[in-house]
């Protein structure tokens, strides 16, 4: 008995241990009617981990070009701007939502769980470097310390991103009219940290996003000519 | 493996590759009439001149005035907020002045938004020309 608990324990170990961390970044709008099928997906992903060799990292990254009807109040331009620069990663010729990128490396529309499966499941086989992440929250403001070693890379650029935990709108206008609209890994603010090619050990203090419940500190490294994401890690406050 | 069958049947199923120029326009002319043809490609909707109701933007077709073409206000043959398929946009032309020798060239300006039934794509703009002169049929 005690021999199979501590096989279970070390097999649950080595899974946990395993785990490929992958980023989902979701770019989405609450005044777009194809988009609220993407941000379930996304949830039930965030929410059930269904992949036994990854760890899902959730970006709901919310796009300004939406916002003529119904404001989305998590929407930016910048966001819009990082949609575009995959647009070119990817050689396509304009944006669109619901768009779903994986680790920077596929993408597809957003609703669909089969290129969800698919993608999620190339991913896993690509290794990540370790990236180790601590953060801590004092009054508006977060401390965080990021580090890592052995990139080996010709130019990437190390990102900082908060997110909500999760939100509900009420949306009142625009094609969504009517509709209670429910988010997961919503962007408050995504930041370029600095550029690296081989190892970087970074302390940040940044402004805490006003009236969050529930943040998610999100650090990764991104390949500045592929756009790959070569390292990331998560932290819930 | 349960919880991620349960997942993938409760989302699109046969999602295809995203159009993303998926309108063609064509215009062409005479001294007294522009017609502006829209080919909307396969499971995509345009939305019409009509406002739509809930917030999509509406099509605009803005001809561009000049000496010899005053403000026109481009009509559709229908009333429906969505067009599909193929359409014409018959816009009459009464020009104030002779058309001159060297020819009469038109801007037309386009801003429209279109989506499938799985993704929608953002506010586009196009800026057609048009060239007309005593040959033009």
């Amino acid at each position: 008995m005690k021999l199979t608990i501590a096989l279970l324990t070390l097999t649950l170990a080595a899974s946990a241990q395993t785990k490929s961390p992958i980023l989902l970044e979701l770019f989405t709008s609450e005044g777009c009617s194809s988009c609220p099928p993407a941000d379930k997906l996304v949830e039930s992903l965030d929410k059930q981990q269904p992949f036994n060799g990854a760890d899902l990292i959730i970006l709901g990254e919310h796009v300004d070009y939406w916002d003529g009807s119904w404001k989305d109040r998590f929407s930016s331009r910048a966001l819009t701007n990082r949609q575009w620069e995959y647009a070119k990663y990817f050689g396509l010729t304009g944006v669109y939502t619901p768009q779903l990128v994986v680790d920077g490396q596929s993408e597809f529309v957003g609703s669909s769980g089969p290129d969800a499966k698919a993608a999620i499941t190339k991913a896993i086989k690509n290794h990540k470097h370790p990236l180790t992440l601590s953060a801590k929250a004092t009054g508006n403001k977060l401390h965080a310390s990021v580090s890592i070693e052995g990139l080996g890379s010709k130019g990437a650029t190390l990102y900082l991103a908060l997110a909500d935990e999760q939100a509900t709108s009420q949306v009142t206008r625009g094609e969504n009219a009517g509709r209670t609209l429910k988010h997961v890994a919503i962007v408050r603010s995504l930041t370029a940290v600095g550029d690296l090619t081989n190892s970087l050990t970074k302390e940040l203090d940044l402004n805490l996003p006003s009236n969050y419940s529930g943040l998610r500190v999100i650090a990764f490294v991104q390949d500045r000519t592929t756009g790959r994401i070569l390292a990331i890690s998560q932290e819930k406050l | 493996m349960r919880r991620l069958a349960l997942i993938l049947l409760a989302t699109t199923l046969g999602a295809y590759a995203p159009n993303l120029n998926p309108v063609q326009w064509k215009l062409t002319g005479t001294p007294t009439k522009l017609t502006l043809h829209a080919t909307i490609a396969e499971h995509y909707k345009l939305y019409s001149l009509t406002k739509p109701k809930s917030g999509p933007i509406p099509l605009e077709i803005k001809v561009r005035e000049t000496d010899w073409v005053p403000r026109i206000k481009p009509t559709q043959p229908t009333n429906s907020p969505t067009l599909e398929g193929e359409i014409d946009f018959e816009i009459p032309l009464k020009l104030a002045k002779p058309l001159p020798n060297e020819g009469l060239t038109l801007h037309v300006d386009l801003r429209y938004q279109s989506c499938s039934d799985q993704i929608c794509l953002p506010p586009t703009k196009r800026e057609l020309e048009i060239t007309l002169n005593s040959q033009s049929k």
